[in-house]
């Protein structure tokens, strides 16, 4: 995975100068659009009218391979979980449409990979035998395919449990290979549904570490975290999306979730550095998101 | 896990209060003396409580040695066993065919109609009706062991593709796998196990129809037919020499049913972290 064959050529839509905090980083093109998207399950409107658009980040000075990260985040039981479903394409959204830019195709599923919060594997299956199959459609070459397997398996240090069963393996362990299965199955875009639930504050930063090294494995790759876990949920991405309820003129509120506030966390500095958590900056805005909008 | 508790560490207080106790935990060794005095009150109760026709274990033994002796004991257990083991295989291929094919929307009608209401029908009914088809003793006995069989099989493992969570498919489709090999990974491969150990339950059941499907074509002989002279001329302590062989002979299949389980399906024998 550490092969860059899909660097981007297109000319940047932006670029943003170094500013002592970070180095000169480009906007390019865009890799997903969200239109319009609503979604309607029976009777209940879920979220509607959302849009955005993750475009290709790159920082041409800094050598790395700069992947994008971007969090979805809001209260639970807001509809979150299923708009990563119409993420992707398991579920298609009422309105609206998802557009892998790419090829400028709605979003259809094998496409955008997806680590649910209880990491499904195969129990019948060996994590390297896992890891093979589900590599099988993207890297036909059976020689090819095993160098891909092993070599995102050493990145991720997971070498040596090849031939464990998904039984003998812990938590973290299992959310590895559920992230090397689905970066082998997908076209570079990852959801993690609530990757840091149940976790304490340490295992949570292992977790966000783990989202940046998978993030720069490939300029492509595009981590979509889905979480109401407001902290790690800013100090991982590049920029943030918060999830919640609007109200009318009257105050009263209006049906379904939407996208409520956007965070550009490179613009305020926050982004692609691991000390971000004891910024005061950053404390300042965990604690007025969750006093103000968060609830 | 049981663990090896010296003489010492023993707290046999503790033991005793788990051994009573909903959910209980204890040790390996307090499993071993439950288990020999499970056997010793059933020896004792079978020995000192006389019940009409129920004979003493002595009179058991010398029907077991008279078995043996005066007739073709084996011979029969091995026309029974095989009849029976061959007649799980035909279940396993014809039973798997059709709880599978429930996935194909097309032939959820026929899988419907097959898995319920073929097991209210009379078995009986179900004789006379084969017995019309064909003369051939040895088909008759097969058909309907495996009709038996099958009908339970069937319901058994439809029920366990239908309670297959929808996450699993889920997870399938995002990989990007077709709907083929979804069910080949999900359902046959995903669900081996389980297949296995409900063949296991249905294999006794088998067991448990030989008398009844051996006496419809007594001349093939058998353990069924054996059990039914036995009977016939009160010779109860030879029916239950049998009934008790049946039993052995069961424990010890149902012990090659899980060693076989083992290599069908290893990752289901996991249970602890590897060493």
């Amino acid at each position: 995975m550490s092969e860059n064959n899909n660097e981007s050529t297109d000319e940047p839509l932006a670029v943003y100068p170094a500013n002592g905090i970070h180095d000169f980083y480009e906007v390019r093109e865009p890799l997903l659009i969200v239109e319009d998207v609503s979604l309607r399950l029976g009777n209940k409107l879920i979220f509607r009218d959302v849009n955005l658009t993750i475009n290709n980040l790159v920082r041409p000075a800094s050598g790395i391979k700069q992947g994008q990260v971007v969090s979805f985040f809001g209260p639970s039981g807001i509809g979150k979980t299923q708009f990563s479903f119409c993420l992707c394409g398991l579920q298609p959204p009422t309105t609206g449409r998802i557009l892998i830019t790419k090829d400028e195709v709605p979003v259809r599923y094998g496409i955008v990979g997806n680590v649910p919060q209880d990491y499904i594997l195969f129990a019948h299956r060996t994590v390297f035998s896992a890891l093979m199959l589900a590599a099988t459609r993207k890297y036909p070459n059976k020689a090819e395919r095993k160098d891909k397997v092993m070599s995102l398996l050493e990145e991720l240090g997971l070498v040596d449990k090849v031939k464990f069963y998904p039984k003998e393996l812990s938590g973290g362990q299992r959310q590895r290979v559920s992230i090397a299965e689905q970066l082998l199955s997908s076209e570079h875009f990852l959801i993690m549904d609530e990757p840091f639930t149940g976790l304490d504050p340490k295992a949570k930063r292992s977790v966000c570490d783990l989202i940046q090294r998978v993030s720069v494995m490939d300029e492509l790759n595009t981590i979509i975290i889905i979480c109401h876990d407001i902290k790690p949920a800013l100090a991982v991405a590049d920029t943030a999306w918060l999830m919640g309820y609007q109200n009318d003129e009257e105050g009263k509120r209006i049906p379904g979730a939407t996208v409520v506030g956007i965070y550009d966390l490179i613009q305020m500095g926050f982004a692609w550095h691991k000390d971000v958590y004891h910024e005061p900056g950053f404390i300042e805005l965990v604690q007025e998101i969750e006093e103000t909008k968060f609830g | 896990m049981s663990k090896k508790i010296s003489i010492k560490q023993y707290d046999w207080k503790k033991e005793l209060l788990e051994a009573f106790s909903p959910l209980g935990k204890i040790s390996g060794k307090t499993s071993t003396i439950l288990v020999l005095m499970t056997i010793f009150s059933i020896a004792f109760f079978w020995q000192v409580v006389h019940i009409p026709f129920f004979p003493s274990p002595e009179r058991a033994w010398k029907g077991f040695v008279h078995l043996w002796t005066k007739w073709d004991f084996l011979g029969e257990i091995i026309t029974s066993a095989s009849l029976n083991l061959l007649a799980v295989v035909f279940t396993l291929i014809i039973g798997l065919g059709i709880a599978y094919s429930t996935v194909i929307p097309a032939f959820r009608p026929l899988n419907a109609s097959f898995a319920t209401s073929l097991r209210f029908l009379s078995f009986g009914g179900m004789t006379l009706l084969i017995s019309g088809i064909s003369a051939n003793q040895y088909f008759i006995r097969m058909f309907l062991l495996v009709f038996s069989m099958g009908v339970f099989y069937v319901t058994g493992m439809v029920g366990i593709i239908a309670s297959i969570p929808k996450k699993e498919y889920d997870h399938c489709r995002v990989t990007g796998y077709g709907r083929w090999r979804t069910v080949w990974e999900v359902i046959i491969l995903g669900r081996r196990a389980e297949a296995w150990e409900l063949l296991k339950q249905n294999f006794a059941i088998g067991w448990m129809m030989l008398l009844t499907v051996e006496n419809y074509s007594r001349s093939l002989g058998g353990v069924g037919v054996l059990m039914y002279s036995q009977e016939k001329f009160l010779k109860l302590e030879n029916l239950y020499a049998i009934q008790i062989t049946i039993l052995l002979l069961g424990i010890f299949l149902d012990y090659l049913f899980g060693v076989a389980k083992k290599f069908i399906a290893p990752y289901n024998a996991i249970d602890l972290e590897r060493k």
